[in-house]
C-alpha cells in the first residue's frame, strides 16, 4: 500500500505523462502545485530535474540532481541525468567516472552503454563509441539512443552504404521520432539534396515548434536555399573544393592566353574586378541574409 | 573460451577509462581556417594551423612526420625560385610565386583535412562548434610571411637578387 495520499500519486502519474510528451509548461504548473507539499520527495525532484533538462535549463537541472543525490546517493535516474549534465558542461572526465560507476552497478543496462558511447563520440573516441553502441544494441536491439549513436558513428567511420543501412534501421524502428527525422535531414544534406532537406526541416518545425535546434536548422536551410544564393552553387555543391576550383579557374583565365581568344580580350581587369566582387559577395551576403531572416 | 567469457573480456576492455588523464580531444579549427591560412599565408601557415589541430586532437606525435614534410615543402617553395629557378616559375614573377605557394597550400589543406577527416565528420555530425579561427589564422599568416621574408633575405644575401 502506498504511503502517499492519492493526490500525490495522481500528480506523479500526470507529471510523468507530461514530461514524456514534453508538455513542459503544464508539467511546471503541476510541480508548482505539488512540490511545496513534498519538497524532499526524490520522485518529484527527479521529474522536476527532467523538466529543467528538457527545457534547456541545465544549471537548474544540475541543482536538482545534486539535491536528489544528497538525499539518495545511489539514485539511478539522477546519476544518469548527472552524466548528461556533465557532458553538457564539458566535464567529460567526470561524466566518464559517473557513467563507469553506473555501469559497474548495472552492467547489463543497454542505455548506459549507449550513454557512454555518446560521451566517447563527443570526445572523438569514435571507434570505442561504435563498439559501445554495438554492445548497447546487443543488449537491446531497438534502443533508440543506441541506434542513433550507431548512425552517427557510421557517418564518421563507415561508407555511405553502411550509413544508409543504419539510418534505415533507425527510421524503421522510430519512423516518427524527431531524432530519426533530424538524421534524415543530415543525410539528405550530405548528399547535396538541400531542397528536400529544407522541406523535411519545415515539417520538423511544425512538429516541434519549441525546439531551438530544429528551428535553427530549418532557418539555416532556408538561407541555403534562398534564390539570392544561387550564384554560389559551386560552393554549396562542392564546399571548399568548389571555392578552390573557382579560384584556380580565374587564375588560369587571367594568366593564360585563353581570355585573348574570347570576346573578353583586353578586359582582364574587368574580369578580375567582377571576380573580386563575387568573392566579397560570397563572404558578406550569406551571413547578412541570415541576420535579415531572423 | 565460453561466449560469456568473451563478452566479459570485451566489456572489461570497453569499460576501461579513456578520459582520466585529463586528455580530452577538442574540435579542430574548421576547414575554412585551413583554406584561409592557405590563401593568405600559403603552405607554412597551413602547416601551423594543422599543427594546432593535431595538438587539439591530441595526435601531435602521430602527425609530426607529416608536419615536418609540409614544413620542408613550404620552405622549399619559398626558397626554390630564388636558389635555382624552376623553369616553371620565373623568380622575378612574384605573382606566379604567390599562386604556386597558394596552390600548394590548398593541396596541403586538403591533405590535412583527409588526415583529420574523422574529427571533421564528428564535428559536423554532432553539430559541435569549432573554435574561433581568427587569432590563430592571423598568427599563422603573419608567421609564414615573417619566415618567408627572413628566408628570402638570407638567400638573397647569399645568391644575390635575381636580375
Amino acid at each position: 500500500m502506498s504511503e502517499h495520499p492519492p493526490d500525490y500519486e495522481a500528480a506523479i502519474a500526470e507529471l510523468a505523462a507530461l514530461v514524456e510528451r514534453r508538455r513542459l509548461p503544464s508539467a511546471r504548473k503541476v510541480l508548482a502545485r505539488v512540490l511545496p507539499a513534498y519538497p524532499d520527495d526524490v520522485d518529484l525532484l527527479q521529474l522536476a530535474a527532467w523538466v529543467e533538462w528538457f527545457d534547456d535549463k541545465p544549471d537548474e537541472a544540475y541543482e536538482l540532481v545534486s539535491r536528489i543525490l544528497a538525499l539518495d546517493p545511489e539514485n539511478f535516474e539522477a546519476s544518469y541525468l548527472l552524466v548528461e549534465l556533465q557532458m553538457e558542461r564539458q566535464e567529460y572526465a567526470n561524466a566518464e567516472t559517473t557513467v563507469l560507476g553506473l555501469l559497474t552497478r548495472y552492467p547489463r543496462t543497454a542505455a548506459l552503454y549507449s550513454l557512454y558511447a555518446r560521451l566517447m563520440l563527443m570526445t572523438f573516441n569514435t571507434d570505442k563509441a561504435e563498439r559501445l553502441a554495438g554492445e548497447a544494441l546487443r543488449l537491446d536491439p531497438s534502443l533508440e539512443d543506441a541506434l542513433d549513436v550507431h548512425v552517427l558513428a557510421a557517418y564518421v567511420i563507415h561508407s555511405a552504404a553502411e550509413q544508409r543501412r543504419r539510418l534505415e534501421k533507425l527510421l524503421r524502428e522510430y519512423p516518427n521520432r524527431m531524432v530519426s527525422m533530424v538524421r534524415l535531414v543530415q543525410s539528405l544534406l550530405s548528399q547535396g539534396k538541400t531542397q528536400q532537406a529544407y522541406a523535411l526541416s519545415r515539417d520538423l518545425v511544425r512538429l516541434y515548434p519549441d525546439n531551438e535546434g530544429i528551428v535553427d536548422l530549418a532557418r539555416s536551410l532556408k538561407r541555403s536555399s534562398h534564390s539570392s544564393l544561387l550564384p554560389l552553387w559551386p560552393m554549396q555543391k562542392w564546399g571548399w573544393a568548389g571555392s578552390i576550383g573557382l579560384w584556380l579557374a580565374i587564375v588560369f583565365l587571367l594568366r593564360s592566353d585563353v581570355l585573348a581568344m574570347t570576346p573578353l580580350a583586353g578586359h582582364e581587369n574587368t574580369v578580375a574586378i567582377v571576380f573580386l566582387v563575387y568573392v566579397v559577395y560570397s563572404w558578406v551576403w550569406p551571413p547578412l541574409l541570415g541576420r535579415l531572416q531572423r | 573460451m565460453t561466449r560469456s567469457g568473451d563478452l566479459s573480456a570485451s566489456n572489461a576492455d570497453l569499460l576501461r577509462p579513456s578520459l582520466q588523464d585529463g586528455a580530452v580531444a577538442q574540435p579542430p579549427y574548421s576547414v575554412g581556417a585551413l583554406i584561409a591560412a592557405a590563401f593568405f599565408g600559403g603552405a607554412i601557415a597551413v602547416t601551423l594551423i594543422a599543427a594546432a589541430n593535431a595538438r587539439r586532437q591530441r595526435r601531435l606525435a602521430r602527425d609530426l612526420p607529416w608536419l615536418v614534410v609540409t614544413t620542408a615543402i613550404g620552405l622549399a617553395i619559398v626558397s626554390a625560385p630564388v636558389v635555382v629557378g624552376t623553369g616553371l616559375v620565373d623568380p622575378r614573377d612574384t605573382g606566379m610565386i604567390r599562386i604556386v605557394y597558394r596552390a600548394v597550400g590548398f593541396a596541403m589543406a586538403g591533405a590535412f583535412f583527409l588526415l583529420h577527416r574523422k574529427a571533421y565528420r564528428t564535428v559536423s555530425s554532432l553539430g559541435l562548434d569549432p573554435p574561433s579561427p581568427y587569432v590563430p589564422v592571423l598568427f599563422a599568416v603573419l608567421a609564414s610571411i615573417g619566415v618567408a621574408a627572413v628566408l628570402r633575405g638570407m638567400l638573397y644575401s647569399t645568391w644575390g637578387v635575381p636580375a
